[in-house]
């Protein structure tokens, strides 16, 4: 990775994910997570709305950014004991959408006591814009 | 989908602090397998968590979605907006986990209702595993 700094091996930047939202995997997430409100899962319904399809989950899209963080870290462990994610949706995710996660370290920390090293973070629509956008403190021990 | 059968959640009929939820859930081996497929990326799903640990935010979904829908009757066409997750403890297969929701905010903002619920989930000894806030515009 590029930009590591020497003396922690924090990267600069963490592995990037990009994949294809489609609605099986709505449908899919929609039945173990019960989050099956119309607008994802129904396309009659949603055809409907001002949103005019269905769209993907919050949540969903949510798990799959910190899936992108928990595979950039050597110590994910050390995430799920200490880690934050946080958050805002800009806009709505599509079936057939290519979505990417990302995730850039900021130049000022966050992480009390300086145990933490921050990141943006942000999942790019099809035309690049943020649907997602926000940050993550992750533990330095989850790194190196 | 919302429990019909519940009694209706309405945005004037909540308070802060009211205690929405104080519910136990079971973590089995099935759900977590259930959920990684569920989110699985066109790249193999390899967060590189050992066998038998639930992926990080995998807890949010026994807050709102799984537990607050099926405990009461929750209008459709709720926007989520934003949302915080801590982990403060791995979740394992065969955990009981205690969820507790509360409602941290409401306000009313350009004309639209705003609820923030505050979700607090811990081990059967009280040791805190998660919390989480959920930003939503609420339906009208």
């Amino acid at each position: 990775m590029a930009g590591m700094t020497a003396e922690l091996q924090v990267p600069n930047e963490l592995p990037s994910l990009s994949w294809t939202l489609t609605q099986e995997q709505i449908n899919a997430y929609a039945e173990v997570a019960g989050a099956s409100d119309p607008i994802h899962v129904d396309p009659e319904f949603a055809k409907e709305t001002p949103l005019g399809g269905t769209i993907g989950q919050g949540f969903l899209l949510f798990a799959v950014m910190a899936e992108q963080i928990t595979r950039g870290l050597d110590h994910p462990e050390s995430w799920l004991s200490d880690g934050v994610l946080d958050i805002r949706f800009r806009a709505p995710a599509r079936p057939g959408d290519r979505l990417t996660m990302r995730a850039v370290r900021m130049a000022e920390e966050r992480g009390p006591n300086d145990q933490a090293a921050t990141y943006e973070v942000w999942c790019e629509g099809p035309d690049g814009q943020r649907l997602i956008d926000g940050t993550t403190d992750i533990p330095l021990g989850a790194f190196g | 989908m919302s429990n019909p059968e519940a009694p209706d959640l309405t945005f004037d009929g909540m308070a802060v602090g009211d205690v929405l939820v104080d519910s136990t859930v079971t973590v089995t081996a099935e759900s977590i397998a259930q959920f990684r497929r569920s989110i699985a990326t066109d790249t193999a799903t390899l967060d590189g968590l050992e066998e038998g640990y639930a992926p990080p935010t995998m807890a949010a979904m026994w807050t709102v979605p799984r537990v607050m829908f099926r405990e009461w009757n929750v209008p459709v066409g709720g926007i989520h907006a934003r949302q915080r997750w801590q982990c403060t403890r791995p979740i394992r297969a065969g955990s009981a986990l205690r969820v507790r929701i509360s409602l941290k905010e409401k306000y009313v903002r350009k004309d639209r209702p705003w609820v923030v619920f505050e979700s607090r989930l811990s081990d059967l000894d009280g040791v805190d595993v998660a919390c989480g806030e959920m930003t939503v515009v609420w339906p009208v």
